[in-house]
């Protein structure tokens, strides 16, 4: 009982991993079309730029959540992490874009 | 004080075992934090690090953008976008491998951390070739305050990749021993942890250098 | 009976060895960071030789007293590192990583005490010096605290292998203080960038090359003098310390 449940368990946890790694694999390329978009003055490059960050941190944080087992972590270290992400979000566009 | 041996005074240890109950008892839902304790000092002190570059990087940016995007414009995208790709395949590699040796399937773990470590060393040839080639451009850290922050943070970041290469060959060690302890369960893990971290970091790096 | 009395005196002595770590920090503050001018940097090493002059002229008899400060901080780092080097040995049945980090120990309390030379010599008569010199005496001290990378990296990696190595029940410290000591080994690395630079965060007054070497290594004594403490208390246990 209790090996079948770990097993269904790991199995999930597998294909989190490979869906969490074709996530990450999109988003870098969408990131890639938004930073020749940034590059090549696109009429919002503001827009571009935030794009450019946003998906770099969204990345971050899946990384943690799923490669680095975050999302099994207890509640207050899962929100030490988020806390991190968002206020490195925040610090970088501000220092960009403001 | 002939030699104060364990018996009179127990030295210290059973952090492990504590763990590898809390380990066994998580065959359900039970919260836990991966790896050994001591890896996430080392997690949390290097994101701490990382996170005065990146800050570094964008004041810089902040202060000479013209600047920036011109040499930014001689970075070969291609080049950041593969060796991300490397990296993400890599811990793609390493995620798979710690869920394998969990399980106990210790063969397909070792063959999942030959993948990731073969994505580590075309991280390392890839960047080495870049470099080659920036530096036989005539580009170098003296070049300006761009090239300055590309070539030692990104080389900072190499060295840790060179480190995390080094770290999968260990836990790919760990895979050829006959039997699994908890305590071998919680160092493939950290290994695995400093490994995401390296990628985690090289995230950032890559949409600071070569896309803004 | 004869075992606890041991015990007692090693307990004892450990506190002292931790209590010196402890000191060493308190008297670097003093010396090193209000009175002598040398973290935040009074100094810079893209000013001209007449700036030094003129601002250790400014700030001597700080930077005098500050000096003799840093002497006493920096002699105080053999005791803190024979502690340490004390408590692995226990672990080890041949104590080859203890004695090798005593070398790293010694070696690198020799450097430290140069730097606090090369800080009192700059002071000593700047007047009379020709400027480059005491511009090179700065250089020097900097140059001593944090291109010494592989002296004080090294003494953090003899730590934390015996401590990796140990079968578990028999670590001399727990774990975690073996990833700490790589951690710290890893951020004085960009010490040695100073030697490439001479303004911006990779020179010797820069965030990256001085201010995270400093301050991983006074938060890695101040860490590692705790848990001697604990150790000092007899709370050696796995829960006391984890």
């Amino acid at each position: 009982m209790i090996d079948d449940r770990m097993t269904e368990r790991r199995k999930s946890n597998a294909r989190a991993n490979t869906a969490a790694w074709a996530f990450l694999i999109t988003a870098t390329l969408v990131s890639w079309w938004l930073g020749h978009a940034a590059r090549n003055n696109f009429p919002a490059q503001h827009l571009a730029i935030a794009g450019v960050i946003g998906t770099a941190l969204i990345k971050v944080w899946v990384v943690g959540l799923q490669f680095m087992e975050l999302r099994n972590a207890p509640p207050l270290i899962r929100l030490a992490f988020a806390a991190w992400v968002v206020s490195m979000m925040v610090a970088l566009l501000a220092i960009a874009l403001a | 004080m002939a030699s104060p041996g364990p018996k009179t005074m127990p030295l210290t240890g059973g952090a492990t075992q504590k763990k590898a109950v809390v380990f066994e008892a998580n065959g359900g839902k039970e919260l836990r934090l991966s790896g050994e304790t001591g890896i996430w000092i080392f997690v949390v002190g290097d994101l701490a690090v990382f996170t005065l570059f990146f800050i570094l990087i964008m004041l810089g940016q902040r202060e000479e953008t013209a600047a920036f995007a011109t040499s930014r414009a001689m970075l070969n995208v291609g080049a950041g976008v593969l060796n991300t790709l490397f990296l993400l395949t890599g811990s793609w590699f390493v995620a798979m491998g710690v869920e394998r040796y969990r399980s106990g399937h210790l063969a397909k773990a070792r063959r999942d951390l030959d993948f990731a470590i073969l994505c580590g060393l075309a991280f390392i040839a890839n960047k080495c070739s870049e470099w080659a080639s920036k530096i036989s451009a005539g580009l170098s850290p003296a070049t300006d305050n761009f090239f300055m922050y590309f070539f030692i943070i990104t080389g900072i970041h190499l060295f840790h990749v060179i480190l995390g290469v080094g770290v999968l060959l260990y836990m790919r060690a760990l895979t050829k021993h006959d039997s699994v302890s908890s305590l071998d369960v919680l160092k493939l893990e950290s290994g695995g942890l400093f490994w995401h971290l390296v990628d985690l970091l090289w995230i950032v790096l890559f949409a600071l250098f070569y896309l803004l | 009976m004869r075992a606890s009395d041991g015990n007692r005196l090693f307990q004892t002595s450990i506190a002292f060895c931790a209590w010196s770590g402890i000191a060493s920090i308190i008297l670097f503050i003093i010396g090193g960071v209000l009175l002598g001018g040398m973290i935040p940097p009074l100094l810079a090493p893209d000013d001209p030789p007449s700036e030094f002059v003129r601002k250790v002229s400014e700030h001597l008899l700080a930077i005098r007293v500050g000096s003799v400060f840093l002497m006493l901080s920096f002699a105080l780092f053999g005791a803190f590192g024979a502690g340490i080097a004390a408590q692995t040995r226990r672990a080890e049945t041949f104590p080859v990583f203890s004695y090798v980090q005593l070398v790293f120990t010694a070696a690198g309390t020799v450097v430290a005490l140069l730097v606090a030379f090369c800080w009192a010599l700059m002071v000593f008569r700047p007047d009379v010096y020709h400027p480059t010199t005491v511009q090179f005496l700065a250089d020097f001290a900097y140059f001593l605290a944090v291109f010494s990378v592989p002296v004080f990296g090294g003494w953090c990696v003899m730590i934390a292998l015996p401590i990796f190595l140990a079968e578990s029940e028999a670590a001399p410290f727990p774990r975690w203080v073996g990833y700490l000591n790589l951690w710290a080994a890893v951020l004085f690395a960009p010490g040695q960038l100073v030697l490439f630079f001479k303004h911006g965060p990779f020179s010797w007054n820069g965030a990256v090359a001085l201010w995270l070497p400093f301050i991983a290594f006074f938060l890695w004594i101040l860490i590692m003098c705790i848990v001697l403490l604990r150790i000092a208390k007899g709370r050696t246990s796995a829960s006391a310390l984890n």
